[in-house]
């Protein structure tokens, strides 16, 4: 089983760094962004990088969360490779599960290259008592967006259709959020709206806040519903 | 023992009835072929045995077993098993490890019959159809099952290496059920044939030959059919396809020069399962 679990995670990771798109987007583009934000408001204001800083990693596990998982899964299913693995003598959990330990890993080694470029480009490091905190916000959000990206995925709306509903999750959840910026101090109604969406909760645990109880709500919710929507799934030719 | 037993299968898909109260048995060490036409439920056959699909009504034991595992079953869909981006080696491995087999050992057994070594690197979308479904097939196989799955097998594999996976697959005695459209292989391979016509088997699994040896006589006249012609066989079997008439004919028979006072173009050849499927399945209407 533990020798299965390790080849799947290797099996994911291979895959993943031959997607070009999926290493520029979950790698190279979320550093480019913390260098470029980080040059225009953040040079003489270490608050900011350090909130850039999480606020970046925030963005990354929403997008690797909402993309990396959910329709990857569908298109298992779409393309009839779940009927095979469901007749291999293993677990087919253990498939999955070392596709979301593949995406933690993708996910620390975000965290590594935004320490090294805080640490030569700004001069900052997050302090060593936050990084329980950063982890908790990988291993939770990635979590809650799998879900949610899950759900999405298997809602029943046409193959293929579920990337673009993706799309405008994740932008809506990134837009009204605190990744970048404080929203709230801008307009309080945009700020309002982040704070009852799930990246600002992630935020939350991320920088060592207190989060409430909407990322309790946003972590029960989806898994009930892709419960619900998993057990009406149906092969048909 | 039966290896797989269908009884009484039917399954509908919105409205329309796509197998028909469908009941055989593959015996153990049997290769057992199911010839039919794209579209006549062959897959979907395949899906309702290896429990994909829920059937309306009757029931599919594997090893006599209604609940079984498939740890003893090598199985091709209609569709591959392969991830684009890996590269061949990388998911022969990860197999080998899910059946807790040595790399090495698949190596020495299956790659020179499957003609791997030359794409062992090679990434899965840089692969010919054929090359794919080769890979895909040491997949089925190398884990050493009982019983083999396989739907549509050998479509667009290089013929002349087919002879050598055939002998790796009936290796041991193994109990093969395959789907094909190729007449010819059917015949060839099977221990046994079945025909699937609208939704139903057309006649009883027989040996190749032995369902060859049924029809009506060894010899098929062919010709472009035509009103007139066809008002002067009255006693004669046939049936019509594509546009022709093939009619059965003994040696010796005095159609052949009946005929030949109406066309000049007419041929004489032997007769094969292709006219055993389609006989039955056009008898009903044209004999």
């Amino acid at each position: 089983m533990f020798k299965i679990l390790c080849h799947s995670i290797y099996f994911h990771l291979i895959n993943y760094l031959r997607i070009k798109q999926a290493v520029f987007f979950s790698l190279a583009f979320p550093i480019f962004l913390f260098i470029v934000f980080g040059n225009i408001w953040g040079l003489n204001q270490q608050e900011y990088v350090a909130s850039l800083f999480t606020g970046v990693l925030g963005m990354t596990i929403a997008s690797d969360g909402l993309f990396a998982i959910g329709p990857v899964i569908r298109e298992y299913y779409a393309s009839g490779l779940i009927k095979y693995l469901r007749k291999l003598p293993m677990n087919i959990l253990s498939y999955f599960i070392g596709l979301i330990i593949s995406r933690v890993i993708s996910l620390l080694v975000v965290l590594g290259l935004l320490t090294v470029v805080s640490k030569l480009m700004f001069n900052f490091t997050p302090p060593s008592e936050q990084i329980i905190n950063l982890i908790a916000g990988i291993v939770i959000g990635l979590f809650l967006f799998a879900f949610l990206g899950l759900t999405i995925s298997f809602s029943g709306i046409k193959y293929g259709s579920e990337k673009g509903l993706i799309n405008f999750v994740f932008f809506g959840v990134l837009f009204t959020s605190n990744c970048f910026y404080p929203v709230g101090q801008f307009n309080r109604i945009v700020g309002a709206i982040g704070d009852a969406l799930p990246l600002n909760p992630i935020l939350h645990v991320l920088r060592g806040e207190a989060s409430g109880f909407i990322i309790v709500l946003w972590l029960i919710t989806p898994i009930v519903l892709f419960s619900v929507l998993f057990r009406r799934i149906k092969f048909v030719r | 023992m039966n290896k797989i037993l269908v009884t009484n299968i039917s399954y509908t898909v919105k409205g329309k009835q796509i197998l028909k109260d469908l009941s055989f048995e593959v015996k153990q060490n049997e290769v057992f072929a199911l010839i039919g036409k794209n579209g006549s439920g062959k897959s979907s056959l395949i899906d309702i045995i290896l429990q994909d699909l829920k059937p309306d009504c009757g029931e599919v034991k594997l090893f006599e077993k209604e609940k079984f595992n498939y740890k003893n079953v090598g199985i091709l869909y209609d569709h591959l098993p392969l991830i684009s981006l890996l590269r061949v080696e990388e998911i022969i491995k990860y197999y080998c490890t899910v059946h807790k087999l040595k790399y090495a050992a698949i190596v020495q057994h299956f790659f020179e019959d499957f003609e791997i070594s030359p794409i062992e690197k090679s990434y899965i979308r840089t692969l010919s159809l054929g090359e794919k479904k080769r890979v895909s097939i040491l997949l089925a196989v190398m884990h050493n099952p009982d019983l083999l799955i396989l739907d549509e097998p050998f479509a667009n594999v290089d013929p002349t290496i087919t002879n050598r996976i055939w002998n790796v697959l009936k290796r041991d005695g193994r109990t093969i059920f395959f789907t094909t459209h190729n007449w010819a292989d059917a015949e060839k391979r099977a221990d046994k044939v079945a025909f699937l016509g609208n939704g139903q088997l057309i006649a009883e699994p027989l040996r190749p030959a032995e369902a060859i040896k049924n029809l009506p006589a060894q010899k098929k006249l062919i010709f472009t059919s035509t009103q007139e012609i066809e008002q002067l066989l009255t006693k004669e079997a046939y049936y019509k396809h594509d546009g022709n008439i093939v009619c059965f004919s003994q040696p010796g028979s005095s159609l052949i020069g009946v005929i030949a006072q109406h066309t000049s173009n007419f041929s004489i050849q032997d007769v094969d399962l292709t006219d055993v499927y389609l006989f039955h399945l056009k008898a009903e209407s044209h004999v």
